[in-house]
């Protein structure tokens, strides 16, 4: 798409390069030395980081999909359009990349097949993450590969595939609503691990209603990133679209939704008669996540929509993030195993930084490698009019 | 039921409460996100 000769040496590849390099050897060092070489996990403390952020926070910042393709296949709503193709990318790599992960944090990946061919285990909630993680995975490969096709100039197999996209996002909504909730689910066997104010048995409901709010907060953030760093690609375009307007409606969707999670928050604080715990130090961590996380950036949303205020709606979009990437860090990592001593508390060493640091990266380099080739952020002329 | 608290926690008082006061702020707060100045969505 762009004739000029790209430069080696820019800032986004230097880095990228460097953080690679440091990385690959420790991921493949995990391979050779396994967990206990790299992680600081005991037996204790069995959900790390790779889960945290790896895999939970990864599923959760991943819901772009799911919520992007509901509104537009679904909801008819084809003003969003322009952004279901990247949101999709976005959530197919994420998705990979927490295969990726989870291959990292279990003990023998090589067994990662077990579940579906040798002992599924069905009333285990991990099969259900399990193998929906495993379909959606793949619906959504089925989503994208029109884009690659595209780009390949294979007509038929991309029409065939396009014609059954309505049926691929429905399969892909029922399977994000299983699964996201179902990471949720999983931390309902471990009742007196968690902190009381984190743990209720809602807990699946909270992880599939704040996965919504990562969705749309998440399309509103890569989105308006995507438009800077790919200007040149998009202003190419003959039929630009109207960025602003699309944020600004995903703004409000986002705001409805935080408003609802934060309600069932408070009733699930209720439910639990858990009120005096607020004004302990983990009480307070809490208030900082749901008012800080939640509740602000909810009303930020509405008044950044009421003002028109776009830089307003995409500036909220990462607080939004920011703060169920926090509410996944403090259900895995800081409200579990609350009661223990700090000196047997987990904490992160240099080299699970490094590993989830370079799976980033990877998707990252993945990311712009296919939208500076393929017809992500923009339409094929062969096929403008086929969409 | 020895305390205020206690009725309330063992009735779901409190949840009830909350729930109605939610459904009241949310009606406003959605005239805050739909009915902005200009909005033609409605």
């Amino acid at each position: 798409m762009d004739n000029a000769k790209p430069k080696l040496f820019t800032p986004f590849n230097v880095i990228t390069g460097l953080i690679l390099l440091v990385g690959i050897p420790i991921c493949l060092y995990r391979f050779m030395g396994g967990l206990g070489a790299v992680t600081n996990l005991d037996n204790n403390n069995p959900f790390g980081l790779w889960i945290a952020f790896d895999v939970l926070t990864g599923v959760a910042l991943a819901a772009g999909g799911y919520t992007i393709g509901t509104i537009v296949y679904i909801f008819g709503m084809k003003e969003y359009h322009p952004v279901v193709r990247p949101a999709i990318l976005t959530a197919f790599l994420g998705y990979f990349l927490v295969g990726v992960g989870l291959a990292f944090d279990v003990g023998r990946p090589w067994r990662m097949p077990y579940p579906f061919f040798m002992s599924q285990g069905f009333t285990s909630v991990m099969f259900e993450v399990a193998a929906c993680v495993a379909l959606y995975l793949t619906v959504l490969f089925l989503e994208i590969a029109p884009v690659a096709l595209e780009w390949l100039r294979m007509k038929a197999l991309r029409n065939i595939l396009v014609k059954a996209t309505i049926g691929l996002t429905i399969f892909g909504v029922v399977l994000s609503t299983l699964h996201q909730s179902s990471l949720g689910s999983m931390f309902l066997i471990v009742p007196n691990k968690i902190h009381p104010l984190w743990y209720s048995t809602f807990l699946p409901i909270y992880f599939f209603v704040s996965s919504m709010i990562a969705g749309l907060s998440m399309v509103i953030f890569e989105s308006s990133l995507s438009h800077k760093a790919f200007k040149n690609i998009i202003d190419a375009e003959p039929h630009p679209f109207d960025h602003d307007k699309i944020v600004m409606g995903l703004g409000k969707a986002a705001a409805i939704v935080m408003f609802g999670y934060f309600g069932i928050k408070v009733i699930g604080v209720a439910h639990g008669n858990h009120w005096h715990m607020l004004a302990t130090p983990y009480g307070l961590w809490f208030l900082v996540e749901m008012v800080g996380f939640v509740l602000v950036p909810c009303f930020l949303y509405a008044l950044g929509v009421r003002a028109g205020n776009v830089k307003l709606v995409k500036f909220t979009s990462f607080l939004a993030v920011f703060g169920v990437v926090l509410n996944r860090f403090n259900v895995c990592l800081v409200a579990f195993n609350w009661e223990l001593p700090m000196s047997e508390r987990y904490f992160p060493s240099f080299m699970e930084f490094m590993v989830s640091l370079t799976l980033v990266t990877a998707g990252l380099v993945a990311f712009k490698w296919i939208v500076t080739r393929m017809p992500v952020l923009t339409e094929h002329p062969e096929f403008r009019e086929s969409h | 039921m020895h305390t205020l608290q206690e009725f309330f926690y063992f009735t779901k008082g409190t949840e009830y409460l909350i729930g109605v006061l939610f459904l009241i702020s949310f009606i406003f707060f959605y005239r805050l996100v739909f009915q902005a100045p200009g909005d033609d969505t409605e």
